[in-house]
């Protein structure tokens, strides 16, 4: 029944749109909108009869997967409406659902999705007539949009097929670059983070060396979570030691990856307390997790090197935080999220000017190149998941097949799962084998969380969740 | 396999008008699981419940549509339908034909293709429904009053009357709370006291009532039915087991000049004693704070002049750990302070009082014994200006709201004092006289008409002293604005009711909600007055919002009704729509990885950390759980949630995205 994976076969062609009726689903609350609806109707007032409506007990149970979904399904638009601020049944669940859309929001509009043809609205029980004006009137505006089709066909007939991988590690770049110059899109580079070398040979700094060793023969630590050097590829690696004299391999911190992801591993895990070789990029890591209880902080060590390589000395997270993180945020400003490369908002910002329809190809052909090989969540520190979304069936999330909509689909929850969460480092586009610049989605999100909630990731390991929390103020201009 | 059983219901001609009943019954008949559809003219009446009851025998239905009015309507009626052939409740779901479609459709075409939808659509949620049963909950029949106000005494009375036993705590060393402090009482001028202490030692005397006075609850865990309170029990100094109130060590305390906060810091009071003549109980607490012998280890008279020994300078706090079922906040409220009014005499002038205050000096058991003199000096004042709305309605000073009890306390300050200074000048400063209520006009009339106060519609702008008395400047605002610089020997300022300072720290202890303002938030502003958003705590009294004493005297009332209510089930029954965290055979246990996203969405702090331990018993991993007495079925966790470890039993995901399924695709 759920045949999402063929891409072709349910679409309407595009001469029916004489004919069109737009088909809107709308995710409403049990107590406000449906019992809104409900008046609608014991008042015989009249709409249009395009809108399939599907109770949920709050808004704060509509998953933005939900709304994909509708999508990716057939809907041509779909609402999300709910109690006013202030009246939910539930105290607080669309205070919730407010921050959750500000967010989902602003990711889609980052892949050029239309957002006409998502509309959110609060209608109370009192309000019979506002839920007619709002169907009525999002009806034409849909059927004025004409039918939806593009995430079932996310695009690519217009993109040529991937170039092949031109080479081994290293030459990231000149792939995307390959990639990006074959379709004669403007660039999107992957983020380079440099700290003393990725290539390995550049030896860690000796009181790194010395204080790691230190730290495995103390007995301070059981593991240390540091680079050494692949032979074989020529380059730096991150990997895990428990030897005292494997220290002396240490080198210089790699320019891709977040060590942080290692403590994931069972068996990192299991050798608590450990050390790690952190740049800003760890220790940001290393708050989101402790402060989603991932971590406990007082098990981390953290040998710091500084930007340029210079090892800062072995700290906890809170100093470590202090050391390379705190002066860093507070230099930005109120637009900068923290922990982005210059070069990655600037490709942030140029995507935002061009027109919707330009981003969603761009992404289209992005999303076309995806092997489905899922190396961004492993490289990803804060994909934490012992079961991914992406792998439970029942239900399914979103078409398994790696084609448009099955890569849309894991791309853009991903992404918003990493909402509030994301710190940065951009380890998922440099693992991404197809070049996808995954951290643009990344530094959409947290920029939006910053403008909208003055929310920061990875700044403090205290804190509550950016979408666990709400203020009555947050904004809602979107909202009707 | 599903065998699920469709009804489409003509309700009459209300939907079979705009939509071909026996059509979409027709098609449902080959929707996949579908064995069985039938249309008929009313469904809910007898004869087509009966019809339902009968099919799902004879079919052995699994699931049953029922296409009629909205849920919320008639849902009950068609479970209960289910329920009686032997079906599962939760198995049946409706699909509303009516409100969202045939009524508000008029083209019968697009409304039949519409109505099919939504039944194709409810069929295949329905097969994925699991059945559900009410969650029993276990109840201790026992309640905790906080707060020995008026409001927390009579919900501790009704309650106790009502059977169950009740701990009432107060944090100061008696009951009585501000009404204790109240001089007589509107509209009808009886004296507080009088009515106020016999419930005073009906609570203190009453079997199934425990006092808990001097005494604070520390902290409050659990949910409905199961709370378990921590309450500290302060250290008085004094055994009370021992204690008579014989009165022998306050009288010869030798610290006698503390400012008594009962009041108001009009008179005085010794560092160890009872805050008034008639406190419940009738036991003295000493005040570390003022008593010599802690300042500087040299006095201990008290211990001396005791005839039981029942002083004991080394008495410690005590924490009490008692297990209830349902709690009431009646915590009160307190008045904005004079030192809020800066351009009223610099706000610290003594003879501007507060309405309180005036209390305390109108009383016959107040510091001049209910003779209206100024504290400054002890003089009679020959004209005394009450100035209303002081921080009431007034946003600029903090305050938007009306302390509603104002006017009608104004109005009785004013005649009170024209009772006892028959030649002074009473005059009345107000922005409107708000006096509804039984007997209120009237009274407010009489205080005009019969004890010639005089009302000024204006505002206070600025009081000042020139040559020992007071200038009030003001302006006639219903006679032209015209100036007016009223002379008065002394200020009333009916100053603003406010929410207690630490209100906010008790929300968080309870666990309930409170409002921008600072009161306890109620559920509901109109329909659940006196309950809150957590289960099983309750208002009572001001503390929920200014009141007079009529009020929260109901409102206490309808609070022990409710904890009544609540005790009159052996145990409670809740909605099966609870979240539920998956569980997992080991090694698993769970794909929770325990980020606590959900703990801090969760608007009922419903979700708890729970240790999974092996058989060794280490530490495996810590899961969410949800605890399904407090959960109320929201489902915000569940988005939250990024693993998909929670669902929501009656909305799972697998019903949503098999509903959507059908509901999106043409």
């Amino acid at each position: 029944m759920l045949n999402l994976t063929d891409s072709t076969t349910a679409v309407a062609p595009d001469t029916a749109a004489a004919a069109f009726e737009p088909r809107i689903v709308a995710f409403v609350c049990k107590w406000c909108t449906y019992a809104g609806a409900d008046l609608a109707g014991t008042s015989r007032m009249v709409y249009p009869p395009n809108v399939r409506t599907l109770m949920l007990p709050c808004t704060g149970r509509i998953d933005t997967s939900f709304v994909l979904r509708a999508f990716l399904q057939g809907a041509d638009g779909v609402l999300v409406s709910g109690c006013h601020p202030g009246d939910c049944h539930y105290t607080a669940g669309n205070f919730r659902a407010r921050r959750r859309w500000t967010l989902f929001r602003d990711l889609l509009d980052v892949i050029g999705f239309d957002l006409n043809r998502l509309e959110i609205a609060w209608v109370s029980a009192a309000e019979g007539a506002k839920w007619v004006k709002i169907i009525t009137e999002f009806t034409e505006k849909i059927r004025n949009l004409g039918p939806y089709h593009d995430m079932r066909r996310v695009a690519s007939d217009h993109v040529p097929p991937i170039a092949p991988p031109a080479g081994g590690h290293g030459t990231v770049v000149s792939r995307d670059r390959q990639g990006a110059e074959a379709r004669a899109r403007p660039q999107l580079h992957a983020d380079r983070h440099v700290a003393g070398g990725g290539n390995g040979r550049v030896r860690a700094p000796a009181q790194l060396t010395e204080a790691a060793t230190e730290a495995l023969r103390g007995g301070k630590v059981n593991v240390i979570l540091g680079w050494v050097r692949n032979r074989t590829l020529g380059q730096a690696r991150p990997t895990w030691i428990a030897q005292p004299e494997a220290a002396a391999d240490l080198v210089a911190p790699g320019d891709a990856g977040n060590l942080a992801r290692l403590l994931k591993r069972p068996e990192v895990r299991a050798l608590l307390p450990a050390g790690i070789v952190a740049r800003a990029a760890e220790v940001m890591a290393l708050n989101v997790l402790a402060q989603e209880a991932q971590l406990d902080p007082a098990k981390v060590f953290l040998f710091v090197v500084a930007p340029d390589g210079r090892y800062l000395g072995l700290m906890d997270l809170a100093e470590a935080t202090e050391r390379v993180v705190a002066d860093n945020v507070k230099g930005l400003d109120d637009d900068r999220p923290a922990g982005f490369s210059d070069e990655t908002l600037a490709a942030l910002d140029e995507l935002m000017a061009r027109l919707p329809r330009d981003r969603w190809q761009f992404w289209a052909a992005q999303f076309e190149k995806c092997i489905k090989c899922y190396a961004c969540r492993g490289s990803c520190p804060l994909c934490d998941c012992e079961t991914c979304f992406a792998d439970r069936n029942q239900p399914q999330w979103f078409p398994t097949g790696s084609d448009g909509p099955g890569n849309l689909g894991w791309h853009v929850i991903r992404a918003f799962h990493l909402a509030g969460r994301c710190v940065g480092c951009g380890a998922c586009q440099e693992a991404c084998p197809a070049g996808i610049p995954l951290n643009l989605m990344g530094a959409a999100l947290s920029r939006s969380a910053l403008r909208h909630f003055g929310h920061r990731a990875g700044v403090s390991s205290r804190g509550v969740p950016l979408q666990s929390d709400y203020r009555t103020e947050d904004g809602e201009a979107f909202i009707l | 396999m599903s065998r699920i059983g469709v009804f489409i219901c003509h309700c009459g001609e209300n939907i079979g008008r705009t939509v071909d009943c026996a059509r979409v019954a027709e098609t449902a008949r080959g929707f996949p699981g579908v064995v069985y559809a039938v249309d008929y003219r009313y469904t809910c009446s007898e004869p087509g419940q009966a019809q339902i009851r009968e099919a799902i025998r004879e079919h052995r239905l699994t699931g049953v549509v029922v296409g009629a009015c909205s849920p919320r309507m008639h849902e009950k009626t068609f479970r209960r339908a289910v329920q009686d052939a032997g079906l599962n409740p939760y198995l049946c779901e409706i699909a509303n034909l009516r409100e969202q479609c045939s009524w508000v459709h008029t083209d019968r075409q697009e409304a039949t293709r519409k109505a099919i939808e939504i039944v194709r659509s409810t069929v295949a949620r329905v097969q994925r429904n699991a059945p559900l049963s009410p969650i029993r909950v276990p109840l201790t029949r026992k309640a905790l009053v906080i707060g020995g106000g008026i409001a927390g005494i009579q919900a501790a009375l009704d309650i106790a009357d009502g059977g169950v036993e009740v701990i009432l705590v107060e944090r100061s060393p008696s009951l009585g709370g501000h009404m204790a402090q109240l001089s007589e009482t509107f509209p009808t001028l009886d004296c507080s006291q009088c009515i106020l202490t016999p419930r005073m030692v009906e609570a203190a005397s009453h079997p199934r009532i425990r006092l808990e006075t001097y005494a604070e609850v520390e902290r409050l865990e659990g949910f409905v039915g199961n709370f378990k309170a921590v309450i500290r029990r302060k250290a008085r100094c004094v055994d009370v087991a021992r204690c008579t109130g014989c009165g022998s060590c306050w009288q010869k305390c030798p610290q006698k000049k503390i400012p008594s906060p009962f009041d108001e810091g009009l008179g005085t009071r010794t560092a160890i004693g009872i805050p008034f003549a008639q406190a419940v109980p009738n036991k003295p607490v000493l005040d570390k704070a003022h008593c010599t012998r802690f300042k500087t280890g040299k006095c201990g008279v008290c211990a001396k002049v005791c005839p039981t020994g029942a002083i004991d300078y080394e008495q410690e706090d005590e924490l009490l750990t008692e297990e209830v079922g349902a709690v009431v906040a009646a915590t009160g409220f307190q008045v904005l302070g004079k030192e809020a009014f800066t351009a009223y005499a610099d706000g610290d002038d003594p003879d501007v009082l507060t309405g309180l205050q005036f209390e305390r000096l109108a009383s016959a058991s107040g510091p001049t014994g209910g003779e209206i003199r100024r504290p400054s000096d002890g003089r009679e004042p020959r004209t005394v200006v009450f100035v209303q709305c002081a921080g009431s309605r007034d946003p600029a000073r903090g305050r938007a709201y009306c302390s509603k009890i104002c006017c009608m306390y104004t109005a009785k300050h004013a005649m009170l004092y024209r009772h006892k200074v028959h030649s002074g000048r009473a005059v009345v400063l107000c922005m409107d006289v708000r006096t509804p209520g039984k007997g209120y006009d009237e009274f407010y009339r009489r205080a005009v008409e019969q004890d010639g106060v005089a009302y000024v519609r204006s505002r206070a702008a600025r009081i000042y002293r020139e040559n020992g008395q007071f200038i009030v400047q003001a302006a006639d605002t219903l006679n032209g604005g015209e100036r007016l610089d009223i002379r008065a020997d002394m200020i009333v300022l009916a100053s603003a009711a406010v929410p207690q300072p630490d209100v906010k720290a008790l929300a968080q202890k309870l666990g309930i909600g409170y409002d921008a303002d600072g009161w306890l938030a109620e559920a509901h502003p109109k329909l659940r007055p006196v309950e809150t958003n957590t289960a099983g705590i309750f208002l009572a009294g001001a503390c929920q919002g200014p009141k007079d004493i009529p009020e929260s005297v109901a409102q206490a009332s309808a609070v022990a009704a409710k904890v009544l209510g609540l005790f009159s089930n052996r145990e409670l029954q809740r909605d099966p729509v609870v979240a539920r965290v998956n569980r997992q055979p080991p090694p698993v246990y769970s794909s929770c990885i325990g980020c606590f996203t959900c703990e801090a969405g969760c608007p009922y702090h419903a979700i708890e950390r729970e240790e999974i331990r092996d058989r060794k018993g280490s530490l495996v991993k810590t899961v969410a759980r949800v605890n399904s007495g407090l959960c109320q079925g929201c489902g915000t966790c569940v988005s939250l949630c990024r693993s998909k470890s929670i669902d929501l039993d009656g909305f799972t995901d697998e019903q949503v995205f098999a509903a959507l399924a059908e509901l999106a695709e043409a």
